[in-house]
């Protein structure tokens, strides 16, 4: 009999789901933060912080729009290392039975590569979003071909891609390899688009002036806290949803199996009415 | 579009989109939860719709004997 | 392994041989998307020739996502990878072989679609060398592209739609240098046609090491 992979799986999901499905007393206590901080960090950007002397009140979407990047490339970053960690844990020769993945802590990297990279591009959409908000009111465009933009761009789309490639039904083993693989490539090809769409750009115009919000523009120190501070309010949020995000993957899993063992116990009961 | 305008609009879509994310996490993870039979909050209703699940959801009552540990299909397969 | 290589091109090119897909559905839709813009831009001379050089790596890229998802129908069908990996080839040799055999089929669809530029668009070049250094690169790093991404979805149920979502992202950079490249050599462009090329042969080299590192995790259980 081949053994389990990670036999303490569904004891691990209702320990977990003892609260709430996927809450714990951690995610909870984060939870209350993260809405704190949400509710002070909305204070600060609309009401504290002053308005910008030349953008007026569009400089506060770049207190969501610069922390959304920052989040997004946090998200593939850790998307990178968690795939990075999948193949190692399941190179050839490291145990894993024929289209199972065994080990436990690569089930769990393929989880966190799929949880950030969600949050990944949720947060790259909101910076495309509010960065075409912001150059609607200030450039009077919402597009500029803008290397920046351009980049970011087809870094969303390419994870679009990414999770859509994780979505297709495989066996395990395939589908997180197969995933690891594309997100480590979509890694390794950013600097290529990004190298390329700037020489791109400043070869064929004029080098385009200060496009991102905030930019270069010296800020005021009451803009800069505020930007950090929320900065890691983003963060919090994100990593409240993504722990969430985690855990529903290991319950998906859960499902998959459960419904497994039932086709299963199925087919054996047919065999015992047959025999 | 006047600069508070694409303020409120950004700061609304931001949060909607945030929001709506977290709420389909949740609701996946309590339906899912619920169809596995580990949730705390559980009332035997959900249960009864799942007959072989006890209250615990656990192992034995869900495996029939004999097959121990279902995962693999290819070999566990008749 | 050169042999190995070798073995698995070999039969990619007498399988197409023998089909002719390549020759007789790819290659008219890459002409036919060469008409289409044509459409497009109003049939104008003046536009066509201006955008000559991105029109052409647009439509060999839609000809690259076809191909690459031929180059696996083919292995899909019965298990043949399968009876590749068995036969002992390890899986470089499989991806690099298919790869080869992908690439003479791109340089192909690039010959026909510079020969439609020529004709329909009246494109007239000033530097051929630029031209042909440039045209095998790009068609080489699609072809890479395309068997690494092609291997990546290889059976899957979804894979013809997917395949073009992950593909051209991917390869935006080639079609932007290999663009750049092009407009120099047709003359619609005062740029550093060279310094493109050298980063297509950058892309190139990037992809090959890549599809070292990709070849293990990617064939051996795909």
């Amino acid at each position: 009999m081949i053994e389990t992979p990670e036999p303490d799986l569904r004891q691990q999901a209702q320990r977990a789901g003892s609260l709430t499905m996927t809450g714990s007393v951690a995610t909870r206590v984060l939870g209350v933060v993260a809405i704190a901080a949400v509710g002070v960090m909305a204070l600060l950007a609309l009401w504290i912080s002053p308005a910008d002397a030349v953008q007026g009140d569009s400089v506060r979407l770049m207190y969501i729009h610069v922390p959304s990047i920052w989040v997004a490339y946090g998200g593939f970053v850790l998307t990178a290392f968690a795939s990075a960690r999948v193949l190692w844990r399941t190179r050839s020769g490291a145990g894993g039975t024929y289209g199972v993945i065994a080990d436990r802590h690569a089930r769990r990297w393929d989880r966190v590569a799929g949880a950030a990279a969600e949050l990944g591009v949720l947060f790259t959409a909101l910076t495309l979003v509010t960065g075409s908000l912001w150059g609607r009111v200030t450039w009077g465009t919402y597009w500029q071909w803008d290397a920046r933009l351009t980049t970011t761009v087809l870094l969303f789309v390419t994870y679009l891609g990414y999770l859509a490639l994780r979505r297709l039904p495989a066996e395990s083993r395939a589908r997180a390899r197969r995933s690891a693989v594309m997100a480590l490539i979509a890694v390794v090809n950013l600097p290529i688009v990004h190298y390329s769409v700037d020489w791109w750009r400043t070869l064929h115009q004029e080098a385009s002036l200060n496009l991102e919000p905030g930019g270069d523009r010296n800020i005021t120190g009451e803009m800069y806290w505020t930007l950090l501070y929320s900065w890691a309010t983003f963060t919090v949020v994100a990593l409240w949803i993504g722990i969430h995000r985690y855990r529903v993957l290991r319950l998906e899993e859960l499902a998959e199996e459960a419904s497994l063992e039932e086709l299963l116990a199925q087919r054996r009961d047919e065999q015992a009415a047959g025999r | 579009m006047t600069h508070a305008a694409s303020v409120v609009v950004g700061y609304a879509l931001t949060a909607a989109a945030v929001l709506a994310y977290a709420a389909r996490v949740v609701r996946r993870g309590r339906s899912l939860g619920r169809s596995l039979g580990i949730s705390g909050t559980g009332r035997n209703g959900d249960d009864a719709e799942h007959g072989r699940e006890d209250r615990s959801g656990s192992d034995a009552s869900r495996t029939p004997p004999g097959i121990e540990h279902g995962r693999d299909a290819a070999s566990a397969a008749p | 392994m050169w042999r190995e290589i070798w073995l698995v091109c070999r039969k990619d090119l007498i399988i197409e041989w023998r089909a002719r897909v390549t020759l007789i559905q790819i290659v008219p839709t890459v002409l036919l998307v060469l008409v289409v813009f044509a459409f497009a831009l109003d049939a104008n001379p003046s536009l066509l020739g201006a955008g000559a050089g991105g029109l052409f790596w647009v439509a060999v890229l839609f000809g690259a996502v076809l191909g690459a998802k031929r180059s696996f129908d083919i292995e899909a069908e019965g298990g043949n990878l399968d009876g590749l990996r068995l036969g002992g080839l390890v899986p470089a040799a499989i991806l690099w072989g298919k790869a080869a055999a992908l690439a003479l089929q791109m340089v192909l669809v690039g010959v026909f679609a510079a020969a439609g530029l020529l004709v329909l668009y009246s494109v007239t070049v000033h530097d051929w060398l630029l031209i042909v250094v440039a045209g095998l690169c790009g068609m080489a790093a699609f072809a890479i592209c395309g068997t690494l991404y092609g291997a990546m979805t290889v059976g899957l149920r979804s894979a013809d739609t997917l395949l073009p979502l992950l593909l051209i992202p991917v390869a935006a950079p080639v079609l932007l240098a290999g663009t750049r490249a092009f407009d120099v050599a047709l003359g619609t462009s005062a740029d550093q046609g060279w310094s493109w090329t050298a980063l297509l042969a950058v892309v190139l080299v990037t992809y090959i090491a890549v599809g070292w590192a990709a070849a293990g995790p990617l064939l051996e259980d795909a």
